[in-house]
């Protein structure tokens, strides 16, 4: 028997496919920020002062932090 | 009331779709929707619990007496090893998740998590990769024995099951971030009409913060285990001194991740213990926006205070000075939580049904946890008490009485949602006051040795601190066996017991008390309007 993956969001067809679109875009946004990281933080090391790269990482990731709490906040 | 007083119409509340998914085995492997596969970490987790707790008694069964009885000291590290990867990425980051994935789609008005699909494969990338890190036992030369924290440089010498272990951090650190991203996209996107982000429960909220800080940290943790794979394996020296490499930099990045590492467990059991208090004092939560606020403060600050954990390696006045401070400014918004949850109870009317007694002892032992805490923040005292005991009893505080007694207290608030039954009230009190008791028994006399200098991941000791580890050792196999109680009683509540009705709490007001008990099977096929 099939299995039922996926339920319909609303009852509108049209906005069904724009929010899926809108978690499609917001999943790859997310996923990239996370590559990001993993690679930010491996090609840190590879510099002359590892210390200020990686602070650099450091620093992004928690800018990304707080923007992504920040704009959350105000809502 | 769980979050902000808010009217809610029911959306559309759909017909039960037991009968058009697979049945037996195929059912749970290949299942997309949200409840099932919540069910399936929350299941995952407690095997996990059982299996790190098996580790715990076995490290507390050779600390019984001093001189070694029971096992080799090798062996000894890898179980102190086992226990604390197990316990933190197999017992209660899936634990946590698995409430996420029963209730965020539930709470928000959502009738599944949104890519349903990832949803699956994220906890079916678990079982494998616990395995792997089980099976290390096995390989020749054994498991890691290095802490669960793989510091070079005897991780970079260390045998084959580090290799293992390096392989379930990254399948568990991917399955993490998997959810995480499901989370954040649910939370965002599927939100009922209506709901704005401060009218989300603060289960939700805890849970998005939460899942910003797994996205953020978990790549870095992936990043340092494999520049530590291509250090053993590949000729590099990101942190072997011999080739150049600096080992003190893997202990920074690997705390960068470690240390809100400890929030990512600790912000979910802050969201449950939100939800159960104001339901059980029968008032709205006391400064909901500022909950909100504390919880965004404790996630930032938790990014800027990972070199409290290497005071003893050496770093300039200004460093430590200003890890000190921000260390104890995080009890500035943790403060702010335990005042708005006491503000909550005071002048409600409360009963005290078993999520509430959880509740009641998180609080009490969490802020022993947290005290704690901010006394080894003042590096002085930290030099002193740094691998000893002390530092056991803190972090156990805070893991255990903080994180898993949340859970318990949420899966006894939630289970008439997800089961449809009522729970033994008399069983869970008992379960209650045993955990409770027990876990005092087993973890309060570690601050007598740990001042006393007793070091911790040592599988013998001197003749002085016998007596506190034999009652360590009695309350460590009593909270156990504890434990065996909650299984009973939550099985006793899956065949059966008095039908729950669709809120059987009367103080519960968000989105998941509008759906019948049992919940259906896609939560809202409609979403509901929420005022």
């Amino acid at each position: 028997m099939p299995h039922r993956a996926l339920t319909a969001m609303t009852d509108d067809p049209s906005r069904d496919e724009r929010l899926r679109a809108a978690n499609r875009r917001t999943g790859l946004i997310l996923f990239a920020i996370a590559l990001l990281f993993f690679f930010g933080i491996i090609l840190s090391r590879m510099f002359d002062d590892p210390r200020v790269s990686t602070g650099v990482v450091g620093g992004a990731v928690l800018l990304f932090l707080i923007v992504a709490i920040g704009r959350h906040l105000r809502k | 009331m769980s979050s902000v007083p808010h009217d809610i119409v029911v959306g559309g509340i759909p017909h039960d779709e037991h009968a058009h998914h697979p049945k037996g085995i195929m059912r749970w492997i290949t299942t997309t929707n949200h409840k099932d596969i919540g069910t399936m970490y929350l299941w995952f987790s407690f095997t996990m619990f059982m299996v790190g707790g098996v580790m715990a008694l076995t490290i507390r069964s050779e600390l019984f007496q001093p001189g070694l009885q029971i096992v080799r000291p090798e062996f000894f590290n890898q179980m102190t090893t086992l226990h604390g990867l197990i316990m933190i990425f197999g017992a209660l980051m899936p634990g946590a998740v698995g409430f996420a994935n029963w209730m965020i789609p539930m709470q928000v008005g959502a009738p599944d998590m949104a890519f349903a699909r990832m949803n699956n494969w994220s906890f079916w990338l678990l079982p494998p990769a616990a395995t792997m890190l089980i099976l290390s036992l096995f390989v020749p030369g054994g498991a890691a024995e290095t802490g669960w924290t793989l510091y070079p440089p005897l991780s970079i010498q260390s045998g084959m099951g580090l290799d293992l272990t390096i392989f379930a951090i990254h399948i568990m650190g991917a399955s993490s971030i998997m959810g995480s991203i499901n989370i954040i996209t649910t939370i965002l996107n599927l939100r009922a009409p209506g709901m704005t982000m401060m009218k989300l429960p603060l289960f939700c909220w805890a849970w998005l913060i939460t899942a910003y800080l797994l996205i953020a940290v978990m790549p870095v943790l992936a990043g340092a285990v494999t520049m530590l794979l291509t250090d053993r394996h590949f000729g590099t020296s990101f942190f072997n001194a011999a080739g150049g490499g600096d080992p003190v930099l893997f202990q920074h990045v690997f705390w960068f991740f470690g240390h809100p590492e400890v929030y990512i467990i600790i912000l979910p059991a802050f969201g449950i213990i939100s939800e159960i208090i104001p339901t059980y004092s029968r008032k709205p939560l006391f400064g909901y926006a500022s909950m909100v606020y504390a919880l965004a403060a404790i996630a930032i600050l938790s990014f800027l205070v990972w070199a409290h954990h290497m005071f003893t390696t050496g770093m300039p006045t200004a460093s430590i000075l200003f890890y000190m401070y921000a260390t104890m400014l995080i009890a500035i918004p943790t403060g702010v939580k335990v005042f708005n949850w006491l503000a909550t109870m005071w002048k409600g009317a409360i009963t005290l049904e078993a999520p509430m007694l959880f509740a009641l002892g998180f609080l009490f032992l969490f802020v022993v946890g947290g005290f704690t805490g901010l006394i080894l923040a003042i590096q002085p005292i930290d030099v002193q008490f740094q691998d000893t005991y002390y530092v056991v009893a803190h972090f156990h505080y805070v893991m255990v009485a903080g994180t898993l007694f949340a859970f318990f207290g949420g899966t006894y608030y939630w289970i008439p949602k997800w089961t449809g039954h009522m729970y033994d009230e008399k069983l869970a009190d008992w379960h209650f006051w045993l955990s409770f008791i027990f876990f005092n028994v087993a973890f309060f006399p570690m601050h007598f040795l740990g001042l006393a200098g007793m070091p911790r991941r040592v599988p013998d000791y001197a003749q002085q601190f016998t007596d506190w580890n034999m009652v360590s050792t009695i309350g460590a196999f009593g909270f156990g066996l504890s434990q065996l109680l909650f299984l009973y009683t939550v099985v006793k509540c899956i065949r059966g017991g008095a039908p729950a009705p669709a809120k059987p709490w009367e103080g519960g007001t968000s989105l998941e008390w509008t759906l019948p008990s049992p919940a259906p099977y896609h939560s809202f096929e409609t979403p509901p309007t929420v005022k």
